[in-house]
């Protein structure tokens, strides 16, 4: 009697992981440029990475000072976040780019995709070492990656921002 | 006509639209081998409407045949799918991706054949017990690729078009109901039963169609507002990244190491 309770559980939980898989990804296709945006965590800041976060790339800090900069695995997973949002602004452009208007270089979104997926990688094995053996270099490291890809793709963003739509430049500043 | 010749008529008709479909939108250049599955699955939807209605004694080999040669090709089929998903990401990844992936289901396909030998129903004849064991690890199988390719591709924030998420969902809602009438039956003990169980897929498959054809009937996406603003956003988040790639290479620690 158990083990076919156990066997309609365990389908039950697929259909229902299966079901809100396929409900967040119809809603990442159909998600307004406002809403990417708006993704963006805002309940932690980056800015103490460097002296010269969003206007400068490349951090000068060594990886422990990165790693207390980063609050652990608080920051970690911030940023784990926020290349999501980056990932999917990538695609955005790839599926709404106006036909008669100059296409973007596949290369750039590529590169793009490519830098946002390394973030992810780069913190999900800091993330699976820091929980097998707390904070040790090997950590650090790949901490120390992500964070100076992620405040290299926040720094072009901002000047960005500041060119082309600088009314919006401070809630962006702010979110970061 | 029985329910089931009723059932296999409704299924070629079905699949001759959705066929249609992928010829007229287009589909099928960017996905060959789901096309070619479906042909597949017209061919020998028709050519098993005949052995019914003719009642050929060799109807069971047809069937167990089929099952095999459908199954393999619904793993293409997957493979196609994992493949044209990684699209963008493509050329980042290692030579070989594509056998590594055939390899790995292969594997994935060896580890599940002893568990599916557990759920075959008891009473069954020896040629039975072998088809079902056949039947039920690709069935075990199909899921398990089906939720590994979801889960990567959400761990990694990948992003599905409109045409490969339609697919994915026909599929995977006819391979859940697959898993659970296998579950069901290994607790079933006559083939009457069993059969009537297993019409449930032939549902699914059914109602999997249905979806494809209002699906695919429908223009893939609406375009949204991509200014110059927002390309020019793109494109310089883009274009300094390599720059910020190459400096990782020389971090702080490893260079303080050095002058240690």
């Amino acid at each position: 009697m158990l083990l076919p309770l156990l066997q309609i559980a365990i389908v039950s939980a697929l259909l229902l992981y299966f079901d809100r898989w396929r409900r967040s990804m119809r809603r990442r296709n159909v998600q307004s440029w406002d809403a990417l945006l708006g993704q963006l965590r805002s309940d932690w800041s980056a800015r103490e990475l460097s002296e010269q976060f969003l206007w400068k790339e490349g951090l000068t800090a060594t990886t422990d000072d990165i790693w207390q900069r980063l609050d652990g695995p608080r920051g970690l997973w911030a940023i784990y976040q926020n290349a999501r949002v980056l990932l999917e602004m990538a695609d955005y452009a790839n599926r709404h780019a106006a036909p008669g208007s100059d296409p973007i270089d596949p290369m750039i979104l590529e590169t793009l995709r490519s830098d946002a997926m390394q973030i992810r990688l780069c913190v999900l094995m800091a993330l699976a070492q820091y929980a097998l053996s707390q904070a040790t270099a090997g950590v650090k490291v790949n901490a120390f990656r992500a964070a100076n890809l992620y405040s290299g793709m926040a720094a072009r963003m901002t000047a960005l921002l500041q060119d082309h739509a600088a009314v919006i430049l401070p809630d962006f500043v702010a979110a970061m | 006509m029985t329910l089931d010749s009723k059932l296999t008529v409704a299924l070629s008709v079905g699949e001759t639209i959705v066929l249609t479909l992928l010829i007229w939108r287009g589909i099928w250049r960017n996905l060959p081998i789901f096309s070619a599955y479906l042909c597949w699955s017209l061919v020998t939807d028709l050519a098993g409407l005949y052995l019914q209605v003719s009642n050929t004694p060799n109807y069971f080999v047809f069937y167990a045949i089929q099952t095999i040669v459908d199954a393999v090709i619904m793993f293409a089929v997957l493979v196609e799918l994992g493949w044209s998903v990684l699209r963008p990401v493509r050329s980042s990844l290692p030579r070989g991706s594509l056998l590594g992936l055939v390899i790995l289901v292969a594997i994935a396909g060896g580890v599940i054949w002893p568990f599916a030998s557990l759920s075959i129903p008891p009473d069954l004849t020896k040629q039975a017990v072998a088809f079902v064991h056949i039947d039920q690890t690709f069935i075990i199988l199909r899921v398990v690729c089906f939720l590994v390719m979801v889960g990567f591709s959400q761990l990694l924030s990948i992003g599905w078009r409109d045409r490969e998420l339609q697919i994915a969902t026909g599929l995977g809602i006819y391979s859940m109901v697959s898993l659970l009438v296998a579950l069901f039956s290994s607790h079933l003990t006559s083939v009457e039963e069993i059969h009537r169980y297993h019409e449930a897929i032939t549902y699914s498959y059914l109602c999997t169609l249905a979806y494809w054809v209002l699906s695919f009937a429908a223009k893939e996406y609406q375009r949204k507002e991509f200014s110059p603003q927002m390309q020019q956003f793109l494109v310089l988040m883009g274009g300094g990244s390599r720059t910020g790639s190459i400096a990782l290479t020389d971090l702080p620690s490893e260079r303080r190491g050095k002058k240690d």
